[in-house]
């Protein structure tokens, strides 16, 4: 009665635990394989900030707009995008031109998404940018983007930066 | 010979069940969690069932003890690695979120194991 019992234990042991590491094993795959899938999709997202237009809008005061182009090419999980702040600098960062936002708005991206961007300079930041554009520096838009990627078990988000340069039309070529 | 069969059983058990509780663990480990098929319960649930079998298939509280210190170094190995190796660049930079979910995670399969194995050997009716 004692043999039978050890014998029935063991194997009752032995198929729980061999059970158990078949599915922890495949269930770490699943999880190992959904996880790399993300973080190559994370390294993947390239950010393309293009001038568009530059304009004095008043005195002491210009607008400058942008297209960000967001693409990502292997997407396989809903993905959305909050663009953060970006600042305006010269591109050696020495001088300043103000941060700016699109407020909190969530953008659904695709596979290729274009967002429209826009800042008004003002005051200093507008002389200090005429002195840029008067040098012909080349400016840098330093800007930091928040994806937010849907997943079955919640949401995970991570920051990543998006920086271009770009160089303003000097009087000379405005002239042309 | 006693002593030979339950060395026997203890180099067999041990990788096998620590394998299992690492790979287990592992589901529930930081931001693995949200990409596992399953939530963070039914892991720990899976470190328990390990100490379980381990619990029936152990003689003795000695020997049970000693399985399942093995079971958190095997385990706990699994786990680095399982974390680690998608995460190489990132643990370049911040060791201390892996350190973190692999010494929580050591924490769990250590005590689950014990609770499990202490379940099996009441199961067998010691």
């Amino acid at each position: 009665m004692r043999s039978e019992t050890r014998s029935w234990r063991q194997i009752a042991g032995i198929g729980l635990l061999a059970a158990i590491f078949v599915l922890s094993l495949v269930l770490l795959f699943l999880t190992e394989r959904s996880y790399g899938a993300f973080r190559d999709t994370l390294k993947n997202i390239q950010f393309e900030i293009r001038l568009t237009s530059w304009e004095e809008a008043a005195p002491q005061q210009a607008r400058l707009r942008w297209q960000a182009t967001v693409t990502i090419p292997d997407l396989k999980v809903p993905v959305q995008l909050e663009l953060l702040d970006w600042h305006l600098r010269s591109t050696d960062r020495s001088v300043h031109l103000g941060f700016y936002t699109t407020g909190e708005v969530q953008i659904a991206l695709t596979r290729t998404t274009s967002i429209p961007l826009e800042a008004l300079l003002e005051g200093p930041n507008f002389e200090k940018l005429q002195r840029l554009r008067a040098e012909s520096q080349t400016l840098l838009f330093d800007g930091m983007a928040r994806v937010m990627f849907r997943l079955p078990q919640g949401e995970v988000r991570k920051k990543i930066p998006a920086t271009s340069t770009f160089t303003l039309p000097t009087e000379e070529d405005d002239g042309l | 010979m006693k002593n030979g069969q339950k060395l026997v059983r203890l180099l067999l058990l041990a990788p096998i069940a620590g394998i299992a509780a690492g790979a287990s663990a592992a589901l529930q480990a930081g931001e693995f969690l949200k990409f596992s098929p399953v939530p963070s319960n039914v892991a720990y649930a899976l470190v328990l069932l390990v100490g379980l079998s381990v619990g029936l298939l152990v003689r003795g509280v000695q020997e049970g003890l000693l399985t399942s210190v093995l079971i958190t170094i095997i385990g706990t190995i699994t786990l680095f690695l399982a974390i680690y190796l998608p995460n190489v660049e990132i643990v370049a930079t911040a060791p201390e979120l892996i350190l973190r979910s692999v010494w929580w995670g050591a924490l769990s399969i250590f005590f689950l194991t014990i609770i499990g194995i202490v379940v099996g050997r009441i199961l067998s009716g010691e």
